[in-house]
Parts: structure tokens; sequence; C-alpha cells
């Protein structure tokens, strides 16, 4: 006759003991209940080795004193029809907790083999058990698994014949050792229990209650035992729970490069860049379909020979607004990509960890850089990204200091006034823009510390998690959202701007000179006469720069050289022209790809601002006027899109803050430029 | 550790954070002896008193309606542990 | 017995124990939360290239963690 090996697996619910069984068992599984219970009773049975093997899954449990009705079959098993075998399942990601069970199965004294299942979870959280230490500890043979996928079953199989008693690790304080040592009671486990707790099924007996009163004079016996068995789990867990060295991790084999203590901050820079060019180089094809399509629209209205009142009000006022709307969309998508990516790709806490000390002495973590730097691009995004700062007070702090960040819009204005005033040193008059508007930023930023509520819990403690590359469904999905959140809450205000300075230049009807935006311009130089701006049309041109800061130029243009007719296109024509321009854009997107990887270029971009317009600007004011004026438009006011994000991040009262603070900033930076120059 | 999270729940109940500070467990060991604790009915979850439920409910029939139920989870001891664990003299 | 040595003290790459963390409660709170216990090991892997913070491997985490906060985590005397 076969010899039968009786196994029973124990566990705490939820470390996969049915998955375990069913990797086994294969086909040949059994469902039934408990008797007396709906609780499932699984059990298979083959052959291996010529013994006949019956194995039971026994209800999870957590102790095997427990009370609940799975919990007090799972004992009743193990006590009166005790098993050849346990199979005890272990959670490898949460050792410490299983060690509990474990260690009241190894006083019950029957074979064992222990199962590290779920491993490949625990090496996710990067947690290594030692099972050949942990098998050395337990005095039983420990297996890791991952029943789930059946890798480790055959191991497991092939230790039930050779599976050996624990040892009972648990020390218990002296009181208590010596009372279990009294009372008779062969099975450890039996005796612990019967003089610490009552345990329904469990018959005490006379001599068990007399040394248990006994003990209880000293101390808790209860408490005792089950702080014993919590330091061992601890003590144990704390010894095969390594790190096991596997050589040096991806991780950190980019760590040692990205944060070098040499190579670490200029490759950020390069990094930075690397973002802006990538902004600057994919979005410029599609601004430049969009102005397209505004023309082709334009043309279009004028084919239809409306009254010159409403034809500009659809070109200049619609089109136009509409134009400026959606001309930041492109900018904002590829920055928002790039921003989704270095979140999602644990590059963001790099930037942290780099720049944590630079960033202390205005009192703010080393990730706020990002906002900042992302400023330089285009501060609507910058706003939105300070959501990566956990703490209120400093997100408000570095919202204030981003619109001083002299984003890409305001470089043409830069470029058209540095060319014709400072021809020699253009490049380090921009430059300085770049660095006094930084400066600013970051003195507002340390100022504002006194006046914007601190929260209590700021600590400079970050996780630095493992880089992983994002999934680009994910990333294109928050750029996507983003932007279009963007749109929707700005579209409003820019046109509503736009059309504004519409009806200023076309009330009354009659010369542009005459206009009300002239007669507004006109009492703006009233302010700005201190910074020798005498011009209205210099200084009228801010208005629309509170817009968007890319119509500054344009409006220039307009004030000073009047406006462009628009020609009439017919449908067929204008529709050909959208191809067209539809192509060029595809073809200038895909060559901005080798663009990336060039050498870049410390040259300015070339000026493209009409021509004519140079010379006029340079009779209308002198070179100290235009560096007050270059200064002033560096810090004056956060554009309409910039104001909007303040407003939906930090609510009314910011924005407007926001805007008087600027506004008297720049007027004083102005003032003293012009003092200084003139 | 056991004595240690009694004491601080004999003082008043606690809930899961204070005690990790108070004990400086990790969450792991806190709730092995959270569970050992309530296994042997010396503590067991409170709800703390908020809105309308004053009654700090412990038993109350109603308690899985209670908008304190959705509460941070707050231990404390039982009159069991009351009567034996006595106050340090 | 040696003076108490802290985290922001510990040399790089050589390991040592947990003995306590004081200071505010968030901290304390934060660094618990995050698995940081008394009696677990802890590394200093390197220092951000401006000096502060430090970078510190416990257990399987990798922080970053400001050196003055680093003086809060107290360490047992090596043996």
């Amino acid at each position: 006759m076969t010899p039968v090996l009786r196994v029973a697996t124990v566990g705490n619910p939820n470390v996969g003991k049915s998955s375990l069984i069913n990797a086994i068992a294969g086909s040949n599984l059994s469902v039934g209940n408990w008797p007396g219970t709906t609780v499932d009773r699984l059990s298979i049975s083959f052959e291996l080795d010529q013994v006949h093997v019956e194995w039971v899954d026994l209800p999870g449990t957590y102790s095997l004193a427990g009370a609940t009705s799975e919990e007090s079959i799972t004992r009743r098993e193990l006590l009166t029809s005790p098993p050849d075998v346990v199979v005890n399942v272990i959670d490898a990601g949460n050792l410490e907790r299983n060690l509990g069970l474990t260690l009241e199965l190894s006083e019950l004294g029957l074979p064992m083999v222990v199962v590290l299942n779920l491993v490949d979870e625990a090496r996710a959280h990067g947690i290594e058990v030692d099972a050949s230490k942990l098998s050395d500890c337990l005095g039983v043979e420990a297996i890791e698994t991952v029943a789930s996928s059946g890798q480790g079953c055959a191991e497991v199989k092939a230790a039930l014949l050779r599976a050996s008693r624990g040892r009972a690790l648990v020390e218990y304080p002296e009181y208590f050792q010596a009372a279990v040592r009294q009372l008779d009671e062969p099975n450890r486990w039996r005796a612990v229990t019967l003089l610490s707790e009552d345990v329904p099924g469990l018959d005490s007996h006379e001599q068990a209650q007399r040394l248990r009163r006994q003990l209880e004079l000293v101390q808790d016996p209860f408490l005792s035992v089950a702080e014993a068995r919590l330091k061992m789990a601890r003590h144990l867990t704390c010894d095969v729970e390594v790190r096991i060295d596997r050589g040096v991790s991806r991780t950190e084999k980019i760590d040692r490069l990205l944060l070098h203590p040499l190579l670490g901050l200029p490759l950020f820079l390069v990094g930075m860049l690397e973002v802006f060019r990538f902004t600057y180089e994919f979005s410029a094809p599609w601004i430049g379909f969009l102005d397209v399509v505004k023309g082709v629209l334009s043309s279009w209205v004028t084919s239809w020979g409306l009254a010159p009142l409403a034809q500009s009000f659809l070109i200049s006022g619609v089109i136009g607004g509409a134009g400026t709307v959606a001309a930041f969309s492109p900018v904002l998508f590829l920055l928002y990509l790039a921003m989704a990516f270095l979140e999602a790709s644990g590059l963001l806490a790099r930037t942290t960890f780099l720049f944590d000390q630079v960033m202390k002495w205005v009192g703010l973590p080393g990730r706020s850089l990002i906002p900042l730097l992302l400023g330089f691009g285009c501060n609507v995004p910058a706003i939105y990204s300070t959501r990566i700062l956990p703490n209120l007070g400093d997100r408000l702090r570095v919202a204030l200091a981003i619109p001083f960040m002299a984003c890409s819009a305001r470089l043409t204005v830069f470029v058209l006034f540095a060319a014709i005033f400072f021809p020699k040193t253009a490049p380090y008059v921009v430059l300085g823009l770049y660095l006094l508007g930084l400066l600013l930023g970051l003195l507002t930023a340390l100022l504002m510390r006194r006046f914007v509520p601190q929260d209590s819990d700021r600590t400079g403690i970050m996780e630095m998690p493992p880089y992983r590359f994002p999934s680009w469904r994910a990333v294109f999905r928050q750029a996507w959202l983003r932007t279009y959140s963007f749109l929707r809450d700005a579209a409003g205000p820019i046109l509503g701007a736009v059309l504004l300075v519409w009806f200023l230049h076309q009330v009354p009807a009659g010369k542009p000179e005459n206009s009300l935006y002239a007669g507004v311009s006109r009492a703006l130089t009233v302010p700005l006469a201190p910074l020798g701006i005498h011009d209205w049309r210099l200084a009228g041109a801010l208005m629309p720069g509170f817009i968007a800061k890319e119509v500054v130029v344009g409006t220039l243009g307009v004030s000073f050289l009047g406006e462009e007719p628009v020609a009439a296109g017919g449908l067929g024509e204008g529709l050909g022209q959208l191809a067209t321009g539809f192509g060029v854009a595809l073809q200038e997107t895909v060559l901005a790809v080798p663009k990336l990887f060039g050498v870049p270029s410390a040259e300015l971009p070339p000026d493209e601002s009409p021509n004519g317009l140079s010379a006029a600007i340079g009779r209308a004011c002198d070179s100290a006027g235009a560096l007050a004026y270059l200064v002033f438009l560096l810090l004056y006011t956060p554009c309409v899109a910039t104001v909007a994000a303040v407003r939906s991040e930090f609510g009314n009262g910011w924005a407007i803050f926001s805007v008087i603070w600027q506004l008297s900033v720049a007027w004083l930076a102005g003032w003293i430029a012009y003092q200084v120059m003139a | 550790m056991l004595a240690e999270l009694l004491e601080a729940l004999r003082v008043r109940p606690r809930t899961r954070n204070e005690l990790l500070l108070l004990l400086q467990a990790s969450p792991g060991q806190l709730e092995a002896a959270l569970f050992q604790l309530s296994r042997g009915g010396y503590v067991d979850r409170a709800i703390p008193e908020q809105g309308s439920c004053h009654s700090g409910c412990g038993h109350c029939s109603v308690k899985n309606f209670c908008p304190g139920e959705s509460a941070e989870e707050t231990w404390r001891l039982t009159d069991k542990a009351l009567s034996r664990v006595a106050p340090p003299a | 017995m040696k003076p108490s040595l802290t985290l922001a003290q510990l040399p790089l790459n050589q390991p040592a124990l947990v003995e306590r963390i004081t200071g505010p409660q968030p901290f304390v709170r934060r660094l618990l939360s995050l698995g940081v216990t008394p009696g677990c090991g802890v590394k200093v892997v390197r220092c951000a290239p401006l000096g502060d913070p430090i970078q510190v491997e416990i257990g399987r985490l990798q922080l970053a963690i400001r050196r003055l906060e680093a003086g809060q985590v107290h360490l047992q005397p090596s043996v």
C-alpha cells in the first residue's frame, strides 16, 4: 500500500495560498466546504515518488489562536488531525507581519516548509528576502515562489518529502518560561497558549489555570507572549530582509552621471536648453501654419466686401484674437509634454537634489527651480507647473516670481530694440535683461516670505524614485488635458482684451492719431515720462502687450507704419494656401529633429519685423529711453493668460496683487535704468 | 513595544499616525502590534467625535452610517485593558 | 561609549543603524511613514554637487534629505 502524506497550507489571508494549490494541482483541484460552514475547502491529491499526497488548503489566519470561524477551522485541523507537513505561505513583501504566524507554527512542532510567495511583487518594491538565511534561522526549508505563474512550485513539491520540524525561536521572559517548563504539556504552542489566553476549542486544565493565575500576579502573560513574538518577528525580519547586492542598479548608473559632482550641473543646463529647443523648433512650424490660416480667413472675409468697420472687426478683432489664443497652443502643448516627461521619468526629483542648495537662500525647495525655468519658455505652463510643489506658500511665492522670467515672446521685442539702439552689444543687453528678470523674480520670492502664509509641515525630505520610461500615452494625455484647460480658461480673457484694444482703435472713426487708443496711449506717456518714454506709440504698444507679449512688435508696426491691407482671396485659392501651409509645417517639423542635436548657436534669432519699422522706432526715443522701455517691458505685467493662470490657481486677490506688484517693480527698475543711462 | 503602545493609549485614544510618531514604529510593526492587542481584547477602533454624532460611538448600532467612520483610524483601550494595565506608580 | 553620531556626520558609503529621530513632529512622522525607524540600516550614497542635500539609502528607498535635518537622525554607535 502506498504511504500517504497529508499536507496543509497555512498562511495569512491574501498571500496566494489558493494560487499555490491551483498551480500545483493543475486540473485535479476539488472544491468543497468545510463541514458545517460555507468556507471553501480546496484540496488536491497526487502521487509524488510513490507517495500519495493529500493536500488541503486551510483558511487564512493571522494567528492560530484567532476566534473567527475561519481561524477556528485552521486551529481545529492543525490540532485534532495534524498534517504530516505544514506549508506556511508568506508574503515576501510583508515579512514582519507574516512571521507572527510562522513563529506560532514552529512552536506547534509539525514538519514545515516555508513558501516565500509574491517575491516578484516584493522585488518590484525593492524588497529582497534572503531565503537561505531565513531557512537557517527557522530550521525549515524556505522556497521562493511566484505562485500565480507557477514559479518555484516544483521545488515546493520536492521539499515536502524532506520537511523538517522548525525551531521554536521565541524567547519568553523568564517568569513565563519557568511556567512553561512546569506545565505538564509537551506541545510548546499549547503550553504557551494555555498559559496566556483563553482560546475556544483548546481545553484548559486545572494545572494550567493555576499557573496562569500565578503568572497574572507578576505580569499580564498575554502581553508578555505577544511582545516576545513581535520582537522575534522584528528581529528575524531585520536579519533576512536585505537588499541583496545585485550589482549597480540602472538607476544608480544614471545617477552617477546626472548627479556627478562636476558634470551634474552642466548636464542639467544642457538638458534644460534642449527642452527649450525642443519647444521652439517643434512649435515654430505650427505657429507659422496658424499665421497662414489667419491670412486665409482674413482674405476670405475681405472678399465678402463688407463695410470697412465690420470687416476690420472680423479681421483684427475676431480672427486676430482667436489667432492669438491659438498661437499659444503649440508652445504650451510641447512644454507640457516635456514637463509630463520630466515628472514621470523621475528626473524632476533629481533636479531638486541638484538645486536645493541654490533655492535654499530664497527659502524654497530645489524643485521650485523647474517652474522658474519653464517661465523662460512661457509663463503660463510655468504657473500651472507650480503644482509640483507640495506646499501652498511655496507655490504662491514661485508663482509671483515666474512672470519676471523673460518668456520667449518678450524676446522678439528685445531683439528688435537691441538691434536698433545697441547694435554692438545686443546679445549682452538681451542676456542682461534675462538675468535682471531672474534676479528680481528670486528677490520677489524672498520678500514674499514674510507675507505669504507658510505651511508648518515643510521638510526637505524627498524620495528619489527609480528612473523609468513613462508611457507615451499617459504623457500625451496629460499634456493635452493641460493645454485644453488653458484654452478653456484663457480664451475668454484674451479674446476680450483683443476686442477692447480693437474698439479703442476704432473710436472715434478717422485717423489713428485721433482714436481713443491714441488718447489712452498719450495719457500713458505721463507716468512713463520719467522713464524717458515720450512717444505715445511706444507707450500704447504696452496695452496689447498685456494681452500677449507676441503682439507688441505687430502693434508697433501698425502704429508707426499703418495697417497692412489684406488682399481678398477666393475659396479655392485659400484652400490651396492652407494645404501648402500644412505641408510646409509638417516638413519643417520633421526637419526640426536633427536640429535638436546640433550645436546651439549663440546668435540672436533674425529680426523679422516689418521693413522701415527699425528706422521709425530709432527716431522715437533715445537709447536710454529704449533701455528703460525694454526693462519696463520685461517686468511690467504678466500677460492676460498668465494672470488668468494665477487667478485660477490662487484666486483673484493674488492675481491683482501680482499685476500691481509687477507694475511697481517695472516702473522703478525702468526709472533706475533710465537715470543710470541718461 | 506593546507596553509603550498601551501606555500611549491609556492617556487618550490616538490615531494611527500619532501612534507611529510616539512609538517610532514602522507601519508594519504598528499593524502587527495593534493586531495582537485587539486579538487579546485590549484595544479596539474608536470613532472620533465628529459632526453631529457626539456619542463617541463604540458599540453604536448605526456607526456604519456615521460620518465619523470614514475619518482617520483611531484606536483606544478597552475596559479590559483599562482594568488590567495599571497606571505607572 | 562613543558620542552619538548623526546621519549628517556619517561618512559616504558607511552603513549604520538608526537609533532615534528627533525634531519637529511632521519631520519625524514623514520619516516614519517612509519606513525609517529605529533599528533600520542607513547609508549615505552621495551628496549633491553643491554640498547639500545628501542622498541616503534606507532599506529599499533612496531619499534626499538636507544636512540640517539629517542631523536629527541619530545613529547607533558603531561596534
